[in-house]
């Protein structure tokens, strides 16, 4: 790989892949340390990819696991309690959400979830991953993807709602 | 399609509109042409999902993270780019290359082992064992009956057996001699003496030379083992190795192999003495 390919995919895809790892270890620093294992992964092993379209996945599939391998020696990411919202959807107003979010508020709120809603949710918002290409970065079923972004975006709502009510 | 399914569905419709070709969504994209409540809840979501995604977006990125991605990997990418094309012989240890190379070699290896193994590696355990069932069970025991030692060597030096031989004194004299043979083992000669002695009874040596064993027992010290049912002493010195089998269960072989301080003429042809 040269110097100017390992570049334009650096310019490509840090940005979303920060945004995704700071959704899952909720800490900056930790979010930047796993966006730099993601890239010397794939300055080590990207070569190997032989469809260079599939880059994206890819990164965002090693961000992923290296996350979940990191978690597994320190286990420092307590569950979050989800309370039960079936059938609820509660309405917004849209407009004045826009005026007073912004986008630290909604990250916060996404990582307030537990990480079941929030890898799906936030390869959804962030990189607007099909969740075809969701199931398969996080290697659940499709049926699972759907479920699962499904209630998060109702659990997502109902974290934005209550912080801006209070 | 009913109005449940179709919003299970929708939900995971993204809000840029990337989804309107896919037919996973055509079929719920459809319904909210007649279903105006429907079509608003989905609306709804769409705004909330492009609420979301461009707040999500706008979260700063810590400035100096791009410059680390690229000095993290810098080491690894110079080494990956700087490195000359490999010679050809750099190839062969690429993995399926070296693999099948190490594969190769390790065919080669056990062939030549195991049709150099009869020539030049052989267990003595086995050699020991083959030699006790020859001693006990052929029929054709000797060669020739012979008691005098000087005859003995000299007949094994016309037939080709090993004669550079140095025994202990219980054997190595014409007393209780009773004839010798030669006998192929391997492709490899091997001398037994036949004896007939008052204490352990009948007994057979069997010389060979050393270097065909990995291995040989011990320089000059007699190891005594039971082999196929019957007593044997057995050892090596200069390059040769001595079995001892005796014919009687309760042949004491290291009563025979004791040291002797007898002196004569045979002292004088194999003055070798073990020390026990």
């Amino acid at each position: 790989m040269d110097e100017l390919s390992f570049q334009t995919v650096v310019n490509a895809h840090y940005e979303s892949l920060y945004r995704f790892a700071l959704s899952l270890t909720r800490h900056e620093a930790d979010a930047c340390d796993l966006t730099q294992q993601t890239f010397y992964r794939w300055a080590t092993k990207g070569g190997q990819l032989r469809d260079k379209s599939k880059a994206k996945s890819w990164l965002f599939t090693t961000l992923h696991r290296e996350f979940l391998g990191q978690r597994r020696h320190e286990d420092r990411f307590p569950k979050v309690e989800i309370t039960s919202m079936d059938g609820e959807e509660l309405a917004a107003d849209l407009p004045l959400l826009e005026k007073q979010l912004d986008g630290a508020s909604v990250m916060s709120a996404l990582q307030r979830l537990d990480e079941t809603y929030r890898a799906p949710l936030a390869l959804f918002y962030l990189e607007e991953h099909s969740y075809r290409d969701i199931a398969e970065i996080l290697d659940v079923p499709i049926g699972t993807v759907m479920s699962r972004i499904s209630r998060g975006k109702d659990l997502l709502r109902k974290r934005i709602l209550e912080k801006e009510n209070r | 399609m009913n109005r449940e399914e179709a919003r299970l569905i929708l939900r995971v419709c993204r809000p840029g509109g990337q989804d309107a070709g896919d037919t996973q969504f055509a079929e719920a994209l459809a319904l909210l042409k007649n279903d105006t409540e429907l079509a608003a809840w989905f609306a709804d979501q769409q705004k909330f999902d492009a609420l979301a995604s461009r707040k999500l977006k706008s979260v700063a990125v810590p400035p100096g993270l791009k410059a680390k991605i690229l000095a993290g990997a810098v080491p690894v990418r110079q080494k990956i780019v700087e490195s000359p094309a490999p010679a050809w012989w750099q190839n062969l240890f690429h993995p399926p290359v070296s693999w099948a190379m190490a594969a190769i070699i390790m065919i080669f290896l056990s062939l030549v082992i195991f049709w150099k193994q009869p020539e030049n590696a052989a267990r003595f355990a086995d050699y020991s064992a083959q030699m006790v069932y020859a001693a006990v069970n052929d029929a054709h025991h000797v060669d020739i009956e012979n008691q005098d030692m000087k005859q003995v060597v000299a007949w094994l030096v016309e037939h080709h057996g090993e004669n550079k031989f140095v025994l202990p004194a219980a054997l190595n004299g014409s007393n209780g001699l009773a004839g010798c043979r030669v006998l192929d083992w391997h492709g490899r000669k091997v001398s037994m003496l036949c004896y007939g002695l008052s204490g352990p009874g009948h007994v057979d040596l069997f010389v060979a030379g050393a270097k065909v064993f990995l291995d040989a027992p011990p320089e000059d010290k007699p190891q005594f083992i039971n082999s196929g049912g019957m007593p044997t002493a057995s050892w090596s010195h200069e390059g040769m190795v001595y079995l001892v089998v005796g014919h009687s269960v309760n042949a004491d072989l290291r009563k025979l192999l004791q040291p002797e301080t007898t002196a004569g003429a045979e002292m004088r042809l194999f003055p070798r003495h073990f020390h026990l």
